[in-house]
């Protein structure tokens, strides 16, 4: 599921506050598609944070964005497609 | 049937809180997207912002970008599923504010309703000081142009798209405004045209 995804999945069968254990062992197996590379689960991401305590959905949130690995965070402006002059190279003009 | 419902609020209102609780009252049949979740998805991969708080410090043609994304996302999903879609009317930018919902991404985003949560400049400002998020420094004027801006975008936001305003009170209990939430976004889903009761 995309990472954005995830906030939706922990309201819902998350009651907070909550431990990361609770959090790693009922939703640890769901994955997060990463832009390119190999996708990491809930479990491996929370895995690298020292919080036992989820207070907030914002909270447990916030923790999955500050410790995904590096298939989830690009380079500015980079693009491995071969421009590299801004993100909306992407978009094609009609 | 499906339906979006677009959440709206000025930040330090509770429009998340509320959000959560209405999702977790409507059960399986409606999904919450988060449209801050999903422009700071796209801002990570392009290496634009590693935090909320980081978003509004993006550039205006990157931003703009972001929200197209999130608009686009959102254009995907609405036809097959019912979507509670969190998001600012007005943000809150570097620059100073900015529409949250330009016009190309309104139409994809496609509202069956726009639901305001709302309270007074006095409650905003307590409720950011005892958040445990960050949120700006700013004097009880300014959060309530913000609101008035807000106003103003949902009735432009409105006109554009023929979506009702509803207007929900956030001042006491979140549980009671995720109450009244949920039952709004029950009417509006369950009629199929944005034209529920409530």
């Amino acid at each position: 599921m995309r990472l954005a995804e995830t906030r939706d999945r922990f309201i819902s069968e998350l009651t907070f506050p909550v431990q990361r254990k609770t959090v790693i062992e009922r939703l640890g197996h769901v994955e997060i598609d990463p832009p390119t590379g190999e996708p990491e689960t809930v479990a491996d991401v929370l895995g690298r944070t020292e919080t036992r305590l989820f207070r907030s959905p914002d909270e447990l949130y916030d923790a999955l964005v500050a410790f995904l690995g590096d298939q989830y965070v690009g380079r500015k402006y980079y693009d491995d497609r071969g421009s590299n002059v801004g993100i909306d190279s992407e978009e094609v003009s009609f | 049937m499906s339906g979006t419902v677009v959440v709206s609020g000025v930040p330090g209102v509770g429009a998340s809180r509320v959000c959560e609780g209405a999702r977790r009252n409507l059960g399986e049949g409606v999904a919450l997207v988060n449209f801050g979740d999903l422009m700071l998805e796209e801002a990570l991969e392009h290496g634009l912002a590693d935090s909320r708080e980081g978003l509004s410090g993006v550039p205006t043609h990157d931003r703009r970008m972001l929200q197209r994304r999130a608009g686009e996302y959102v254009a995907r999903r609405a036809p097959e599923e019912s979507l509670l879609v969190n998001t600012h009317l007005v943000v809150r930018t570097a620059d100073g504010f900015v529409p949250g919902l330009p016009p190309g991404v309104l139409s994809d985003v496609s509202p069956s309703a726009l639901v305001v949560v709302d309270a007074s400049p006095e409650t905003i400002l307590r409720r950011r000081e005892t958040s445990e998020r960050t949120f700006p420094d700013e004097a009880r004027p300014t959060v309530a142009f913000h609101r008035q801006l807000q106003n103003a975008a949902a009735l432009s936001c409105a006109g554009a798209t023929d979506a009702p305003i509803r207007h929900l009170p956030n001042e006491g209990e979140i549980d009671e405004a995720a109450e009244r939430l949920a039952s709004i976004a029950e009417g509006v889903i369950g009629s199929g045209n944005g034209r529920g009761s409530g």
